[in-house]
């Protein structure tokens, strides 16, 4: 394209033209600029320098002020010179044992942090230097030069194909084949075994010209043996648009996302915007999608965030043939909400976080339909018993902290929940907090792996009427990182019951195979539960899977 | 009193505020020490004004028996006025990594803050900065070999000038004063016409000589800052090297200080 190429050339002419004082025009021009004798802090010895070079040259040498970063440097200098009479000064300077260095003058710009001060009360000064500016040379009636291609000053936005309009269309993904061995024999009428099954995770992203995007990532999960966890959910579709305003920026995202808040690892109790996908995995980390309206500004002061939550999703349980559940069956048909507006109560939520130095603070507060439901027996026509999920709104104020130190981590989440029912069917507002630390040893014996070791203490002040296995536990775990070519990872974990006895271990060992396929396997025994744990009627479901994963 | 020693007082109350705190350091350096500094600040301020760049990388990965892995990125640098850059960057491959990014805010007078976001979870996470010397993605590049280092986290000595191919090269060492830093000194080979680094050597905290960096396929953008196009590191204990090509490179294009926050990160991918 001949002609945009010469308009765009046009424009960044005029744009330099604009910024800095007349410069040469002549494609043959050479730059110019100034021999450089040396830099030094104290101007003392800058002028003994200039003395010397002096002596040694017979040159005219000034000694000017340039300010790198707040700090000033006396820097001896020539007069402004064309490049290739600056080189031969180089040149003759060195074969008198001398070093100098050619800089070329500079255009001035607004965002160039140099500042050379362009005359000193005692020093004359060689600057302002006329300033060939770094396009300069190219002029409109030559062919394209890389230099120019280089400036990216977006000014024509040719009219081309539509594919064009967009930045980039990424189609990602990743496709898993699982399978889990519930090693003991079973604890409930009707579970199976050994599941298997496969996993779909494709992404679509497309992003047009100014970065606004439009994300789809679908995801849809076979099980051989329960129904209720082969199960499909839209993780995310979404537009994102940002921009600046102020001093800062906004963003804001509309339709289905998924959003995390917090910085534990074992319980993040601030975590409320998404419902859990329990089906997927008991460690309450894999979650559904949520429909919303989001939007942040970000300031200097910090973020702000708000969410408008229209819809609420229910949580996801295990079916008959499943294993991880209790006798009875959760029958998300009899579903029943406090709200008149049921599913369709409009939930909100907002977070304020900033970093201040080693510290990263986020405070947050929701209020709406919670994700946790209480879960009522029902006796069916039949005479069976299912369990009816009830959904209560609730009040939600949590704070959550981390101060990053050298090679560890202090955190901290913490919550003031009210409006919901305790395990009793009571309601009861309460404070729930999860107290940690994280040490990791780099390099260990001289290889290039780390290890790190953290603790959590959860605590719940409801104490045995908490409806979590969170309710006092001290959490343990091992991070071991090879750093290799196939990111070995092993993390090993252990939940201990402080007020009874309850142990659970977790070991997981991830890595690639090739650059394209993973392979992760995990173990999770549930060594001791007492008949009081949330987790009792499961103790039965220790379980080792397998899972290879094709990433594309 | 007399007249003398008057002068006397005078002179010494000239000399002494002639002399700032900060610039007591800089009177002890040697000749060398204050050559390899100058070095240094020249070539530091050949890159000032950048402004921000976006650039994609590609790194080949080779075991000692010659097995490779293929590692992309792409890679936002954007220059902060009196501190460090700030530089985003965000995988491609290995496919089970996509999307997956970190974000650091190099500082000059204290540690790195660094965030990872991480999108399986959406989650970002804020970590320390005691990884320095650790392996990169595998690579043989340490995390502290992916950021340009800063002038104030080393202390330099002029060794010598020598012929390099059809250059001659400046030899300066260079000591971190980082206790997180993996290495014990590198030295760095300049040409004195440009000062771009054409070689690096690291030797690590038992002095022992870790590895090397070779640059090449230098081009210059917009009239005034080089860039290599290739780096190879090799690492003499374990035979394994890493070759980073950089291509796409864009200056000076639309980025914001907005797209380097938490915010900013989440939705680098």
């Amino acid at each position: 394209m001949p002609h945009s190429q010469v308009r765009r050339l046009a424009v960044v002419v005029l744009a330099l033209g604009l910024t800095g004082p007349a410069f040469g025009t002549s494609a043959d021009t050479a730059s110019s600029g100034v021999v450089v004798f040396g830099s030094y802090l104290n101007p003392g010895t800058a002028e003994r320098q200039a003395e010397v070079v002096r002596e040694r040259l017979g040159v005219a040498l000034a000694v000017t002020e340039v300010r790198i970063d707040d700090v000033v440097y006396h820097r001896v200098v020539s007069e402004a010179l064309p490049e290739a009479v600056a080189r031969q000064m180089i040149e003759r300077a060195a074969q008198r044992g001398q070093d100098a260095w050619f800089a070329v003058a500079q255009a001035p710009r607004s965002d160039v942090v140099v500042d050379v001060a362009p005359d000193s009360p005692e020093q004359p000064s060689p600057e302002p230097l006329p300033a060939p500016a770094p396009a300069a040379r190219a002029v409109p009636d030559e062919p394209a030069d890389r230099a120019v291609d280089d400036i990216a000053i977006p000014i024509d936005i040719p009219e081309t194909a539509w594919t064009d309009r967009f930045n980039r269309i990424d189609l990602t993904g990743s496709l898993s084949a699982q399978t889990r061995l519930f090693y003991r024999r079973i604890g409930h009428a009707g579970q199976r075994s050994r599941p298997s099954g496969f996993v779909a995770m494709p992404q679509l992203y497309v992003e047009d010209r100014t970065g606004w995007s439009f994300t789809l990532s679908p995801f849809y999960r076979f099980d051989s043996d329960d129904p209720e966890r082969t199960h499909a959910d839209l993780h995310e579709a979404y537009a994102l648009f940002f921009g600046s305003l102020g001093d800062g920026q906004w963003e804001t995202r509309l339709g289905v996302d998924r959003a995390f808040w917090g910085v534990v690892e074992s319980n993040n109790l601030v975590d409320i915007v998404n419902q859990v996908d329990l089906v997927e995995h008991p460690d309450e980390k894999s979650k559904l999608g949520q429909p919303m309206a989001y939007f942040a500004y970000i300031g200097n002061w910090g973020t702000m965030e708000l969410f408008g939550l229209p819809y609420h999703r229910q949580r996801t349980f295990p079916g008959y043939p499943g294993r991880l559940r209790f006798p009875w069956l959760v029958d998300d048909e009899i579903v029943t909400y406090e709200s008149g507006q049921e599913e369709r109560h409009v939930d909100v939520a907002a977070r304020y976080s900033h970093t201040f130095g080693l510290l990263d603070i986020g405070i947050s507060a929701f209020q709406g339909t919670s994700r946790e439901p209480f879960l009522s027996p029902r006796i069916g026509v039949g005479n069976e018993i299912t369990l009816a999920p009830h959904y209560e709104q609730i009040q939600q104020a949590g704070l959550d902290g981390q101060a990053t130190f050298d090679t560890w981590l202090l955190k901290l989440e913490a919550i003031y929940r009210s409006g919901m029912s305790n395990r009793l069917g009571e309601e009861e507002a309460y404070a729930s907090f999860v107290l940690g630390g994280e040490y990791t040893f780099h390099g260990l014996l001289e290889t290039a792996a780390d290890v790190t070791v953290l603790a959590e203490w959860c605590y719940d002040e409801r104490g045995i009427r908490a409806t979590t296995k969170f309710d006092n536990d001290l959490f343990l775990a091992t991070r071991l990182s090879l750093n290799d070519v196939q990111g070995t990872e092993l993390l090993i974990s252990a939940l201990l019951g402080t007020d009874h006895d309850s142990r659970v271990l977790t070991a997981e060992l991830s890595g690639r195979l090739t650059d394209r396929w993973s392979v992760r396997l995990e173990a999770v025994a549930l060594l001791e539960l007492d008949p009081w744990d949330v987790l009792y009627e499961t103790r039965r479901d220790s379980f080792v899977e397998v899972g290879l994963t094709y990433s594309f | 009193m007399t007249l003398a020693l008057l002068r006397g007082a005078i002179a010494a109350a000239i000399v002494a505020a002639a002399i700032p705190g900060s610039d007591a350091a800089a009177q002890e350096l040697t000749a060398a020490e204050q050559k390899g500094l100058d070095i240094a600040l020249e070539a530091r301020e050949r890159r000032l004004g950048f402004g921000n760049f976006t650039a994609r990388q590609n790194m080949l990965l080779r075991n000692k028996r010659g097995q490779e892995s293929q590692r992309e990125l792409r890679v936002k640098v954007m220059e902060v006025d009196g501190d460090g850059d700030m530089s985003l960057f965000v995988f491609d491959e290995p496919r089970d990594v996509q999307g997956t990014a970190f974000l650091i805010h190099a500082h000059k007078d204290k540690g790195d803050d660094q965030w990872l976001y991480l999108p399986a979870l959406k989650r970002v996470k804020r970590i320390s900065s005691g990884n320095r010397s650790g392996s990169f993605m595998g690579s043989e590049f340490a995390y502290e070999d992916m950021t340009p280092p800063e002038v104030e986290k080393f202390t330099y000595r002029h060794l010598r000038d020598e012929p390099c191919g059809e250059l001659t090269c400046t030899v300066v060492e260079r000591n971190p004063t980082d206790e997180r830093s993996g290495y014990s000194r590198q030295t760095v080979w300049r040409d004195t016409e440009e000062l771009r680094i054409w070689k690096v050597e690291y030797f690590d905290r038992k002095n022992a000589h870790l590895k090397t960096l070779n640059l090449d396929g230098y081009e210059r953008h917009l009239d005034r800052f080089w860039q290599a196009g290739q780096m190879d590191m090799v690492n003499h204990l374990t035979g394994k090297s890493t070759t980073l090509t950089w291509t796409d490179y864009v200056f000076q294009g639309e980025l914001d200080a907005g797209d380097f926050t938490q915010a900013g990160l989440r939705r680098a991918r």
